[in-house]
């Protein structure tokens, strides 16, 4: 074949010129640090750095949430701290309270710091993480506990006790200036006491119960009213004063195979108190025009809710309900059938399933627009709502660990209620006690009057003494039963703290192997993209001084073919 | 008897062949670093006819004939150098534009990237990890307004990568129409070069330099398209471009012609020039199309096959990219003994006369690729071996209303009129519509060019925000763990409407349960341009949807949680997650660049080799020129000489005999 010079200056310079593209890909490659800038440069690498790089963004994102989650029970550990402290203080206080030296005084002494215990277990449950409550379930922005007196607040709320939550206990009441111990009461205790209205009960399984509720108003009803403690078999006496509810015998069996429900209003809230928002099913009925006085306003608020009655509760319950509003407005003086309507109202409002053509559908429930016709504010009442609350992070791919703890597993209602009777219990005993002077002057009159015989002054102030030791006795039995029946309660409440004590312990002992884990994640992931996509700096300048040499050899030889021809060499 | 001072004349034959050869050399070397469309000239000489002497002792030599200016040229090697080069500048006008394409998509450029910037990858990265920061604290308004901006990031990220395709699909049709006139401008010069050359060689000479300039126009013309040359010649042995004798030379009358993609370009002095027409409104062969693209035919009229697979050069690569849609364009086949619909079978149609409209037939299209067609366009209908291009009007997409997004119910309906004028006259009604054996919207084109990315990035959008606004996958099936759009609750907004976070078009209001109405009945083809976040969302970060049961406290985050299984959900796309659809549409232009690149440098050595062997016969070697340069040298120094002996010998014989 014929060769000429234009082709070996063609044929070089296409060498030349690919020789400096791969000087220009390895001086890249050394100038960014990275193998690759383009796709195109190697694209299953390109993929897998992305893939990589994802991976890693989504690691860090995980451990902020794992950090996130973390705090969040660290600090409802330190609540536990104070929450266990509180039990254990409780029940030191219990053991010293049931010892037979100890007297009503020291015992008041004994409830003053079961009360401060009680503000502490409180204020444990108010703890904060970030401006939010940590058991407060998702309702974050409120307390479990009212931290302040909220005395406009209405809440419609439903409780539900079981068997186990009856105490069968003493009371004393005061009958005919005597101290009079009853023995054997079965005693419920509502979540609040005073101020309680529109109760409604119901126990579910068999045989279940069909008696009547007795409803004491009198506030000294629970000191002096005999029939207060002594329901007929099928009776519940709700002593409003202190929200005990008495059960007669048969209502206890009933309760053996069932469960109770307790639907009632309560009105006005103290600091201290549980926040019925956080701890039941209810709503926040306040300043609702439908649970008001005036005929007309609720007629107006309950037909801008339900203009055409309603889609589906066409049922009986919608027809009962305007029923019972037309009782009432008929008569709107009659404070029974107002209270017949708003009774009906709140089972309306509280029934979780409406029925669609027989069947229980859980997601029909009151539209926000038909809530905010009647006034309601707040509104929680689906099935299961109860036990939802579990707020949950995503600390990996497809892991969600709830991080909180709520307040109604730990401080319960019923310990709460158990503490808050025990305290007014104890508080209530000394205005029992006859006063010795009343006592000597009263047996002085009975003795001027001829109903007992001429007594010394001694004689006198021995009966008085006798009296008040009697007296004292009947009380510190009826205490040492308190405290020991609340002995075994604390016991039984202790099991369920520690079981939720428990239940965040391993909850954090998993975040934190998720958290050592997404260290170790994290640190692969660099340690890959890295690999893959970083050069080996000493490699690349190997093979930069290789392709840079093949460069300059290229150039000088190319020179020099070219230099030549046939006219340098004649004369 | 030799005439007087024969031998003079022989002398100065070889001064004249020397003179001539030197020329040649001259020319040559002064050409020699021209590009390889130059070819060597040599001088064509052969001895003169020879006397014979009468005496019968022999013949006797009468010098050298020069008889004309040769070259070095291999025909053969200027079609394969034609036809490689055309290849050549397919692969190096796509991996160009591609590699602009990829410029444009970077996805290794993105913010955790080294150098910073934003990419696909990280715009959805960033959206969801502030969306996973939003999860561990639902209520709080600030971290609410970060995923919120994050999703502008990401939205106005996605649009300006939506205009980039746009600018740079307008730039190719640009580039379309400076290679047409390229493409013209080098036709018009080949057809006066043809007059000129004709003219030329009438006279029986070469023209040799002109016929270089024409290879040099053609060498160019291969660039931009595929071209094929047939020079006609009446004479069989300049068209197997061997040089006949002197004689026969005046008997040549060459026709050059070119073809381009096998269709008549130039033919002698005749040139027939190709222009651009914008397409109306409605043809385009991709609905996300910028308007008015350039369809290419001859002027007058004649189509120019610009879709033919056979086309190469430059053209074809600019074409591949302005026009690829990887095969995503409606087709359908008549289902075999016709058929009822819809009936679920993919790429199926039928034909009936329609139901209301008089003197229309009413086409449906079952299950089609796509669902973004313009209501009128136009319909190839394929009879008998032929393409019949008609219009329809009032396209329908019809799916099940209870199950909206199940593709596999979705049918098409559309009108076309049996008055379109692009029925031919000599259509044969008797056997329509039962001849139609394929219909066709739009054509396919399985390269993956700017619409298949703009088709892709569609398709990107609608799905996730057809995610993230209802819950649904691109099937219309719950995404598990998701909340549904129904399930959302809106009780914390002030007109207790869930509102959608993603927009994908303009729109002119909302319908009473929240849903966006949009302006346009053709938004879905505009998505991936229109992808916004709903602004409402953005000045009030508390009207954000965050969970299925208000009633449940500020913190309860279920349909946060929900978003984030959207990210999570290995069935988002066919190729997996969120994620993996972006790194398969990366990875899939890096590839295509790649082998576009690979093509390329491939053909670069194809056609060096080419032009090597075109080198090796035409090209000029110095060191050769010079040889002949001293060859010739020596001739005219040697007949010097003679005519300086024969003077020598005629003064001897005719001053000097006489005077001894």
């Amino acid at each position: 074949m014929r060769v000429t010079n234009q082709m070996m200056s063609n044929r070089m310079m296409l060498n030349v010129n690919r020789n400096m593209a791969r000087l220009n890909i390895l001086g890249n490659q050394m100038a960014t640090g990275k193998r690759i800038s383009f796709p195109s440069d190697d694209p299953i690498l390109a993929a897998r750095v992305l893939k990589f790089r994802t991976s890693l963004r989504e690691t860090e994102q995980w451990q902020r949430n794992v950090n996130q989650g973390i705090s969040w029970m660290e600090s409802t550990d330190a609540a536990f701290v104070g929450v266990r402290e509180g039990i254990a203080g409780l029940r030191l206080e219990f053991q010293r309270a049931i010892s037979a030296e100890n007297r009503l005084p020291e015992r008041q002494a004994i409830i003053n710091v079961i009360n401060e215990m009680k503000a502490q277990l409180g204020s444990s449950m108010n703890t904060s993480y970030a401006g939010r409550y940590v058991f407060s379930g998702f309702r974050t922005n409120h307390p479990p506990i009212f931290e302040t007196n909220q005395p406009d607040l209405s809440f419609a709320l439903t409780q539900t006790f079981r068997f186990s939550d009856i105490e069968n206990t003493t009371v004393v009441q005061r009958i005919n200036d005597r101290v009079t111990p009853k023995l054997g009461v079965n005693m419920l205790k509502l979540a609040y006491a005073g101020n309680i209205e529109n109760l409604q009960i119901t126990i579910s399984g068999t045989p279940g119960w069909n008696g009547t509720i007795t409803t004491f108003d009198d506030p000294s009803d629970h000191i002096s009213n005999e029939d207060a403690y002594n329901p007929g078999p099928d009776d519940i006496h709700f002593i409003r004063e202190t929200g005990q509810l008495i059960l007669g015998s048969n209502v206890v069996e009933a309760l053996r195979n069932g469960t109770m429900t307790a639907s009632y209003v309560r009105n006005g809230f103290s600091e201290g108190e549980l926040n019925p928002m956080i701890y039941f099913n209810s709503f926040d009925i306040t300043n609702s025009p439908v649970m008001g006085n005036n005929v007309t306003d609720v007629a107006a608020a309950l037909y801008a809710a339900f203009p055409t009655g309603h889609p589906i509760r066409t049922t009986d319950q919608w027809t009962a309900l305007e029923n019972a509003f037309g009782a009432w407005a008929a008569d709107p003086t009659d404070e029974g059938l107002r209270t017949d309507f708003q009774n009906e109202f709140l089972s309306f409002l509280k029934t979780p399933t409406f029925t669609v053509g027989g069947t229980a559908d859980p997601d029909i429930s009151i539209s926000l627009t038909e809530q905010r016709a009647m006034g309601i504010n707040h509104f929680n009442n689906r099935p299961g709502d109860l036990t939802d609350q579990r707020l949950e992070f995503e600390f990996s791919f497809n892991t969600r660990i709830p991080i909180n703890t709520l307040a109604r597993d730990v401080l319960t209602d019923k310990l709460h209620a158990d503490l808050r009777e025990l305290i007014r219990f104890i508080n209530g005993l000394e205005e029992m006690l006859s006063d010795p002077l009343a006592l000597a002057n009263d047996i002085r009159a009975q003795i001027a009057s001829g109903a007992l015989g001429p007594m010394t002054e001694e004689q006198i102030q021995q009966k008085v003494s006798d009296q008040i030791a009697a007296e004292h006795s009947a009380i510190d039995l009826a205490m040492q039963n308190r405290f020991n029946s609340m002995l075994g309660r604390i016991d039984v409440h202790n099991q369920g703290i520690s079981r939720q004590d428990a239940d965040l312990g391993s909850r954090m002992q998993r975040l934190d192997m998720i958290r050592q884990r997404l260290v170790y994640d994290r640190l692969n992931f660099r340690e890959l993209i890295s690999e893959n996509e970083d050069i080996e700096y000493h490699e690349a300048a190997a093979f930069w001084a290789m392709a840079r040499v093949a460069h300059e050899a290229s150039l000088s030889t190319g020179a020099r073919i070219l230099q030549l021809t046939l006219a340098d060499f004649i004369r | 008897m030799r005439s007087a001072f024969f031998e003079f004349n022989v002398a100065r034959s070889a001064i004249f062949l020397a003179r001539g050869g030197l020329d040649i050399v001259n020319h040559n070397i002064a050409n020699a670093r021209e590009d390889s469309s130059f070819s060597r000239q040599f001088i064509e000489q052969r001895a003169a006819t020879p006397m014979n002497l009468r005496d019968g002792r022999g013949m006797i030599g009468t010098g050298v004939h020069v008889f004309g200016i040769g070259q070095h040229r291999n025909v053969f090697l200027d079609n394969k150098f034609w036809n490689e080069n055309s290849t050549l500048g397919r692969f190096h006008m796509q991996s160009q534009q591609l590699r602009v394409l990829e410029m444009g998509l970077n996805e290794l450029r993105g913010a955790d990237a080294p150098n910073g910037g934003v990419s696909t990858v990280s715009g959805f990265g960033q959206f969801f990890t502030a969306m996973s920061t939003l999860s561990t604290h639902a209520s709080d308004n600030t971290l609410r307004t970060s995923v919120i901006q994050s999703a502008n990031t990401l939205t106005s990220f996605i649009n300006n990568m939506s205009q980039t395709l746009r600018r740079q699909q307008i730039d190719a049709n640009n580039e379309v129409s400076i290679i047409v006139g390229r493409i013209n401008s080098l036709g018009n010069q080949i057809a006066s070069l043809n007059e000129q050359i004709t003219r030329t060689e009438l006279t029986g000479s070469r023209a040799n330099d002109l016929r270089d300039s024409r290879t040099n126009l053609i060498n160019q013309l291969s660039r931009y398209v595929n071209v094929s040359v047939f020079e006609t010649e009446r004479n069989a042995d300049f068209a197997a471009g061997m040089f006949p004798e002197p004689e026969q030379r005046n008997l040549s009358q060459p026709h050059f012609r070119v073809m381009i993609n096998g269709q008549e370009f130039v033919s002698g002095r005749d040139v027939h020039l190709l222009e651009t027409v914008a397409r109306p409104p409605g043809s385009e062969r991709n609905p996300t199309d910028v308007p008015g693209l350039f369809d290419i035919q001859f002027r007058g009229g004649r189509t120019f096959d610009m879709y033919s697979p056979m086309l190469r050069g430059q053209l074809r690569g600019i074409l591949d990219i302005r026009d690829g849609n990887n095969g995503a364009h409606v087709f359908a086949t008549r289902p075999p003994g016709g058929a009822t619909f819809p009936s679920g079978a993919r790429n199926e149609f039928n034909i009936i006369t329609h139901p209301t409209i008089t003197d229309a037939f009413q086409v449906t299209i079952n299950s089609p690729v796509r669902d973004d067609l313009n209501q009128d366009g136009r319909i190839s209908l394929f009879v008998n071996g032929r393409i019949i291009e008609v219009g329809y009007d009032s396209l329908v997409l019809n799916y099940d209303p209870d199950n909206p997004l199940d593709r596999d119910l979705w049918y098409y309906t559309l009108v076309i009129h049996d008055n379109d004028p692009g029925f031919p006259a000599d259509f044969d009604w008797g056997a329509f519509p039962a001849s139609v054996g394929r219909v066709e919207i739009g054509r396919t084109s399985d390269f993956k060019g700017i619409p298949h990315y703009k088709n892709q990035f569609n398709q990107l959008v609608r799905t996730f925000a057809t995610a993230m606004n209802e819950g649904l996958n691109r099937n219309g099936q719950p995404i598990p763990g998701t909340v549904l759009r129904d399930d959302r609750d809106a009780s914390h907004t002030d007109s207790g409407t869930v509102y959608d976070m993603f927009f994908l078009g303009a729109r002119s209001g909302y319908h009473s349960d929240g849903r966006p109405i949009y302006a346009s009945v053709n938004w879905r083809s505009q998505a991936f341009l229109n992808f916004t976040v709903n602004q409402h969302l953005a000045q009030n970060p508390g009207d954000l949807a965050v969970s299925s049961n208000n009633n449940e406290g500020e913190s309860h985050n279920d349909v946060i949680l929900g978003f984030l299984q959207v990210n999570n959900f290995s069935g988002l796309f066919a190729e997996g997650r969120l994620n993996d659809f972006l790194i398969a549409v990366s990875g899939e232009l890096g590839v295509d660049v790649r082998q576009a690149m690979r093509f390329e440098e491939n053909y670069i050595d194809i056609v060096q080799s080419v032009e090597i062997q075109r080198i090796s016969v035409s090209g000029v070697d110095i060191g050769e020129e010079t040889a002949d340069m001293i060859r010739f040298q020596h001739i005219f120094q040697a007949a010097g000489q003679l005519i300086n002996v024969i003077d020598q010998l005629y003064d001897m014989t005719i001053n000097r005999l006489g005077n001894f």
